[in-house]
């Protein structure tokens, strides 16, 4: 449920209904032997599919990191069997459809919302093109150029570099930390057709993990669109793979003459969502930096007045390996004593939790939560990552109730049982200054974190 | 009779008194323009002053964003914000915006703490002077490493040069350096009255309580004249600069401003040009995807911008990747002579009706209040923060017949016309060579 915060701001367009009456959540067996969890929602004119295939492509010695990416556009823009490109594109657009298969360290996720009435042509596309894509030569060689040249330009940036030397620091050498950098120029240049079949044909598979289905549909409309969505896709074998990473709390400084500003980065890990608390966790991670009314913002801009932002977040390398991190980009000059104050100030935070009543705090949850429950894609992404977390059906539907019960002596037991201490975090530093910061670890290239 | 006479005293007394009452109370409300924007959402008030920006060409770049950081900590500061609290202020072309949000209950005091922007601003000089060094931390943050937001402020430069809209609104670090306390502090002064600014009253918000807040204000109204945007093309021109960088990748940004022979109401003319830009950006007949994207391998991707600057300029924005063995100069020329080609033809009527049964959903569902409201509410709060008059209902739903395929290849037919042309190449070095 991490990724509640990346879902709530996608409001779509498409898939908005508004009705009185309140969704239902169920479990079910497509008629092919599938299982998945509907929410009904009546009244509204779309319904949406999002299932989540277990995505342990990297893990083996040897596979391209650039692999899932490149495959996962090229399947969605490259055309299918039956469908060029520049086709579809048209088709969806006349039904005001939306296919989406966006990738994780631990899952490829694929979302389709349509008109309902468009619903069965809609999946009839999809199912071409996950089953049968034309991994057409020239459309490969098109996104992978322009994947090689953006991220070729995002390497260059002092902030990303400084992100990519988290990455060594934590996770070493392990092929996910080349996946989820893509530092590697070479791996664009080495990557092949042949590689994105072999992914496409182990990944996408008539096995999904979880398959949520939403809209104003009957479980038999639902399931035999699932089962026309995975026709025809081959058995699968992924599994959930575990990664140990190294999170012992050290200061690394990766030294960037060229650098104008300094980046400052405090990481430290927060126990997965499977186990609860993370309402609690994105409460939290706004009062301590989530706006000008935030801690970091009182105590970076407005007090040390070394920053124009100071913030706070909730990220994940994998679904088990969740992390806290504030994080911005300061006055060179003064990193040494931001380092001080941010540690102050999230101590202080740590120890007292956040100000004013907790009705405040949670109002604009609330409010995203019932933006939510109109939108088929929103809601389903909501549920499906609440049942790839083993929670009970319709959990997702229970969060306005859980926030407008959660009593604030909650959040003060979580900052203090579960949260980081302040000593606890890793600091990377991105400097001009290869003094800025005494007694850190200096690096002049991300890759030597690894050895700090 | 004498009683008479003095239940007519007393009735004279009291109905002038009340006068008197509405009196004040028109011309405490009256004292500054402002729109009330409702919307459901329970519990939250926002309000939102909008200061109009005079068109000074003399202005020193970046001074009304400093002002607007300096007046937002004078005026707002820390102890104005807080867990049920959200405040924020942000400068644009046209005007200078502050917004304060909380409980419903708490609007007079939310509108009254907004209207305190409009006194002197009273920051120590250190603490202004390190201001100016966190508007550095925000331009390394938005723009220094963002070589296409640095190639549209150079490109705004030249396509709207002599109007509001060429300088840039933060500035250059060597502009911002050369920021002023005191020359802020001027700029404040003249700017932030009562005659230039406007309320924008959202959220869960009832109009007699808005008006308590605003009576409460005392503000009082100068005599100047209104704040106007007014825009002047100026003479035709075809300008393309190279922005050369090692790890860029390849693009183009082609910008045109061009004058329509005839004004056009401007919610019309925005109508209009939001479906001609639907149906360039598709791969239909009429548009751009399948000369430049899907027939040829031409441009990798690309994204089309075309919006009204008044009701007679409008300006045309293409951002695109060139493909593989495509240079900027040949993407150049391809979508200049796509274009053309376009603009000649016009759009054909399939494609013309194909696209627009897909913008049912780009008007609200009239008979629906609830989405109207809110629909009206974003509307309404889009036109006053770029100095526009918002249209009634009534007017909106007059729009959508006056969307012809005729209509909109009058509209095509201008662009490939010579107006005023900015052209940014963005690539490593050898790729420019």
């Amino acid at each position: 449920m991490i990724r509640f915060a990346l879902a709530l701001p996608l409001v779509f367009g498409l898939s908005f209904c508004d009705s009185d009456q309140q969704p239902t959540a169920s479990d079910h067996t497509s008629p092919n032997g599938m299982p998945y969890r509907l929410i009904q929602m009546p009244g509204n004119e779309y319904a949406a599919i999002i299932a989540a295939w277990p995505h342990d492509w990297i893990w083996a010695e040897g596979r391209n990191p650039a692999t899932s990416y490149i495959g996962a556009q090229l399947i969605l823009a490259g055309g299918a069997e039956g469908y060029p490109a520049g086709e579809v594109v048209e088709r969806f657009a006349d039904m005001d459809a939306n296919g989406e298969l966006p990738v994780t360290a631990d899952h490829l996720y694929g979302m389709l919302a349509a008109k309902k009435g468009d619903w069965p042509e809609a999946i009839a596309i999809a199912n071409a093109h996950l089953a049968r894509p034309s991994f057409d030569p020239d459309w490969f060689a098109r996104i992978r150029t322009g994947f090689a040249q953006n991220m070729a330009e995002a390497q260059s940036q002092p902030t990303q570099q400084g992100f990519d030397a988290l990455r060594w620091a934590i996770i070493g050498d392990h092929p996910l930390r080349a996946m989820l950098s893509l530092d590697d120029a070479e791996a664009f240049a080495n990557l092949s057709l042949e590689d994105l079949r072999a992914w496409h044909s182990a990944t996408v598979t008539a096995q999904p993990e979880a398959v949520v289905i939403t809209g104003d549909i009957t479980p038999e409309q639902a399931g035999a669109g699932l089962d026309a969505l995975l026709a025809g896709l081959p058995e699968g074998e992924s599994q959930m793979r575990a990664i140990v990473l190294d999170y012992h709390p050290r200061q690394i400084l990766l030294h960037l003459p060229d650098s104008e500003d300094a980046h400052l980065t405090f990481i430290a890990p927060l126990p997965a969502t499977r186990l609860g608390g993370d309402l609690e966790d994105l409460i939290l991670a706004t009062a301590l930096g989530g706006g000008e009314d935030s801690v970091l913002f009182a105590s970076v801009r407005d007090g040390l007045r070394a920053s124009y932002s100071f913030n706070a977040g909730l990220g994940n390398y994998t679904r088990e390996n969740r992390f806290l991190f504030m994080t911005g980009a300061l006055e060179a000059a003064k990193l040494a004593d931001a380092v001080d104050v941010v540690r102050d100030a999230y101590a202080g935070f740590r120890d007292k939790g956040p100000d004013g009543d907790i009705k405040d705090r949670v109002a604009p949850l609330r409010e995203s939560f019932e933006q939510t429950r109109n939108y088929v894609m929103n809601q389903g992404h909501m549920e499906l990552e609440t049942t790839l977390d083993a929670f009970a059906t319709g959990h997702s539907l229970t969060m306005l109730e859980m926030l407008n019960s959660l009593p604030a002596t909650d959040l003060r037991n979580r900052l203090q049982g579960h949260w980081p201490e302040a000593q606890d975090f890793v600091i990377m530093a991105v400097s001009p200054d290869a003094d800025a910061l005494p007694g850190a670890c200096v690096i002049t290239r991300p890759e030597d974190a690894k050895d700090c | 009779m004498t009683r008479f006479r003095t239940w007519l005293t007393v009735g004279a007394i009291g109905f002038t008194g009340l006068a008197l009452l509405a009196y004040q109370t028109s011309v405490s409300i009256n004292a500054i323009a402002f729109h009330i924007t409702p919307t459901d959402t329970t519990g939250r008030a926002e309000v939102i002053l909008r200061i109009a920006r005079p068109f000074d060409p003399d202005e020193q770049v970046g001074l009304a964003h400093y002002a607007e950081h300096l007046a937002w900590y004078s005026a707002i500061g820390e102890d104005a914000r807080g867990p049920d609290r959200h405040s924020g202020a942000w400068t644009s072309h046209r005007a200078v915006f502050y917004s304060l949000s909380g409980k419903p209950e708490d609007l007079p005091q939310l509108t009254a703490t907004l209207a305190r922007v409009f006194d002197p601003i009273t920051l120590e000089a250190r603490f202004a002077e390190e201001e100016r060094e966190i508007i550095q931390r925000e331009y390394q943050a938005m723009f220094a490493n963002d070589i296409s937001r640095r190639a549209d402020e150079a490109l705004s430069a030249v396509l709207h040069e002599g109007t509001l809209l060429a300088s840039s609104v933060i500035g250059t670090p060597a502009q911002i350096h050369a920021l002023d306390y005191d020359a802020a502090r001027v700029w404040h002064r003249a700017t932030h009255r009562p005659e230039n600014a406007v309320f924008i009253f959202r959220g869960d918000v009832g109009r007699l309580q808005i008006w308590r807040a605003l009576i409460g204000l005392r503000l009082e109204r100068g005599h100047s004249d209104p704040v106007t945007f007014h825009y002047q093309m100026g003479p035709e021109i075809t300008h393309l600069v190279d922005f050369p960088d090692d790890s860029a990748a390849p693009r183009m940004i082609w910008r045109r401003v061009v004058v329509l022979d005839a004004p056009i109401q401007f919610d019309l003319l925005e109508a209009r040009l939001d479906h001609l830009r639907a149906m360039l950006d598709t791969n239909l007949p009429g548009g751009l995807a399948g000369p430049l994207r899907f027939d040829a391998r031409i441009a990798r991707e690309f994204r089309i911008d075309l919006y009204p600057i008044d009701a007679q300029h409008i300006e045309l924005r293409f951002h695109a990747s060139p493909d593989t063995g495509t240079s900027l100069p040949e993407l150049r020329a391809a979508f200049e002579a796509t274009l053309a080609d376009i603009a000649a033809s016009g759009i054909p009527a399939p494609t013309y009706q194909r696209v627009m049964a897909r913008m049912d959903r780009y008007w609200p569902d009239w008979g629906d209040h609830d989405k109207t409201r809110r629909w009206m509410a974003d509307y309404t709060t889009d036109r006053v923060l770029a100095l526009r008059e918002p249209q009634s209902k009534r007017v909106l739903q007059e729009i959508p017949p006056q969307i012809t395929r005729e209509s909109l290849n009058t509209l095509l037919a201008a662009l490939p016309q010579s107006g005023r042309t900015a052209i940014a190449f963005i690539a490593p070095q050898e790729f420019l060579e």
